[in-house]
């Protein structure tokens, strides 16, 4: 087999596909770190291709998941020492709001992009952002806000780390459809963006991750 | 002029005597009161009717209730499509089975269980039965109340596409759009079947509209390819839209988000009414220019930004805009794009409807 045939499958969304190659790799002998920057180099491809408006975000949605059964494959043979030098995440949909899709989505670009992603889930409380932020000591806090009435509590965040001198420690970033970029200054975020893809490019940067 | 007149006549493309007004969709707000309690208590009017003629609101609209069976024990009145059984906590199950929690905050609710998600074999699934007794006999009694001085709208949204992940849930819905073909055209024909006869009631009873609709527009794009709505939603749609034209129903179709490159095939499978065309999203001019001989553009007004952050004054200044834009020659319903936020006052609520019964006089002097 031909290891580039991996991040082939996943840009054509074929999750019986990809777990097979990676099988086959696997028994291959060859590096899981190799492979799975095979897999991460097909989520790349998708996410410039939705980028360029080339896809469509249902075809982003299939990815992540052909992405994380692929991952779930592999997960096994990948050393411990891959992990330990992960930059972690936390994500999460802020108090008072329910939406997760597009949380879901960043979740899956980022770690497929290598972070570890705490993804505290929905209805998340803004000492709670920060309290997981301080115990597993995240580089950056992701909060998702689609709602009017939900992207205001987004200052409570960055007050609860003000609170607890991490604000200089900690990035925030905010994401949503409706989100705009004067919401930084608004709120006090560091980065205010309504697409995934933005919003991970920020990240990379800030964490200095290709 | 009566309110149906004024609305058929702008759906006609004529100019009526003045812009016909149309209401938010519900707030999803559960336990907290919603845009329309606290324009009661503003108002002092408490009687909804009596609101909605106060904002100059021209439409009404009838929903298909739970069976008389799930209604014994259900709780919640309103909206009709939040009927539910309490569970413990503060969960809650509707008629399909789908399970919902209320968030912290009490606003909105989300979903924690969708009856599909592990079910393979659609023929283990009860569908609701539109036929069975108590799910049209309010909408009768509104019918008798309202035909004669409002325009009737008929509720089927959530038509196919989000009906289906509803119960499937909407990540595994989405991959077996790309994995499950079989499924999934078994599930959206079982939900055409429901449709065409939720749309045979609706005719019968007579309503003017009936609004179908399903979310298929992000903030910027499509959520799924041309191609795939093309093979699993258009097919059905016009289907169940050639079957609602037999009478004299006009079709109102609804979707959040960027639509406008499908606006030429929905006008295609006969659609009348668009909405909500958010303007975050879409370029009104334009739309208005390609298709305002075809389609009436309904809601325009921004949910997102103006009536959320913008002044009274802002909003004043928008409604003179969709007038000017989208008015000329009929063909324009303004409402606000979505439910309204407990972010925004009564006032900006006030003010918008105002100032639209004030300056949407035709012939528009704006």
């Amino acid at each position: 087999m031909r290891i580039e045939e991996i991040s082939k499958a996943i840009v054509e969304l074929k999750s019986d596909v990809t777990c097979s190659l990676v099988k086959e790799a696997i028994a291959h002998g060859v590096d899981p770190m190799r492979i799975l920057g095979e897999l991460r180099k097909g989520m790349d491809e998708i996410g410039q291709r939705y980028e360029r408006r080339d896809v469509f975000l249902a075809e982003l949605i299939m990815a992540g998941e052909v992405m994380k059964e692929a991952t779930n494959v592999l997960k096994p043979y990948l050393t411990r020492q891959a992990d330990r030098a992960r930059d972690i995440v936390v994500l999460g949909t802020i108090e008072g709001d329910l939406h997760d899709i597009g949380k879901d989505i960043v979740a899956t670009l980022l770690s497929s992009s290598g972070f570890e992603v705490r993804d505290l889930g929905i209805d998340v409380s803004p000492s709670r952002f920060v309290e997981e932020a301080q115990e597993t000591r995240a580089k950056v806090i992701g909060i998702s806000a689609l709602l009017s009435t939900t992207v205001p509590r987004c200052k409570t965040v960055v007050e609860e780390l003000e609170k607890r001198t991490l604000r200089k420690k900690v990035k925030v970033i905010v994401g949503g459809a409706a989100v705009r970029e004067e919401y930084t200054v608004a709120f006090g975020v560091d980065a205010a963006v309504n697409d995934a893809i933005k919003g991970l490019e920020i990240i990379r940067k800030w964490t200095c991750k290709p | 002029m009566t309110p149906r007149e004024r609305v058929l006549r702008t759906i006609e493309h004529q100019e009526p005597d003045r812009i016909p007004l149309d209401e938010a969709y519900y707030n999803f707000s559960l336990q907290s009161p919603d845009a329309r309690e606290r324009l009661m208590r503003t108002l002092k009017i408490y009687d909804i009717d009596g609101v909605k003629d106060f904002l100059g609101i021209d439409l009404r609209d009838l929903f298909m209730m739970p069976s008389e069976t799930f209604m014994r024990q259900a709780v919640y009145k309103e909206p009709p499509w939040l009927w539910t059984h309490k569970l413990p906590g503060n969960k809650y199950r509707d008629e399909w089975g789908i399970e919902y929690e209320i968030g912290a905050t009490g606003e909105y609710f989300h979903y924690i269980h969708h009856p599909l998600q592990q079910i393979e074999n659609l023929e283990e699934y009860e569908f609701v039965d539109v036929n069975a007794p108590g799910r049209f006999e309010k909408a009768e009694e509104q019918m008798k109340k309202w035909s004669d001085k409002y325009a009737i709208c008929g509720h089927m949204e959530a038509t196919f596409f989000e009906q289906a992940w509803y119960l499937r849930g909407f990540r595994r819905l989405i991959r077996d759009l790309y994995e499950k073909e079989t499924f999934c055209e078994r599930l959206f024909d079982k939900l055409l079947e429901l449709r065409l006869e939720q749309g045979k009631r609706w005719v019968e009873l007579g309503v003017d509209i009936v609004r179908l609709g399903d979310d298929f527009g992000t903030q910027t794009g499509m959520l799924i390819s041309f191609d795939m709505w093309r093979k699993y939603f258009k097919p059905r749609m016009k289907k169940l839209i050639a079957t609602l034209k037999k009478t004299r129903a006009y079709v109102f179709y609804h979707s959040d988000g960027h639509i406008e490159p499908l606006i030429p095939e929905l006008i295609e499978i006969g659609v009348d009414i668009l909405n909500p065309i958010q303007p975050e999203c879409n370029n009104l001019e334009r739309i208005k220019k390609e298709f305002g001989t075809k389609l009436t553009l309904h809601g325009t007004l921004s949910v997102q930004r103006t009536l959320p952050f913008g002044s009274i004054e802002d909003i004043e200044n928008e409604v003179r805009s969709r007038l000017k834009i989208c008015g000329p020659g009929g063909g324009l319903i303004l409402a606000p794009c979505h439910a309204v936020g407990p972010d925004v006052t009564i006032e900006k609520l006030i003010a918008l409807y105002r100032s639209a019964q004030k300056y949407g006089k035709y012939p528009l002097g704006i």
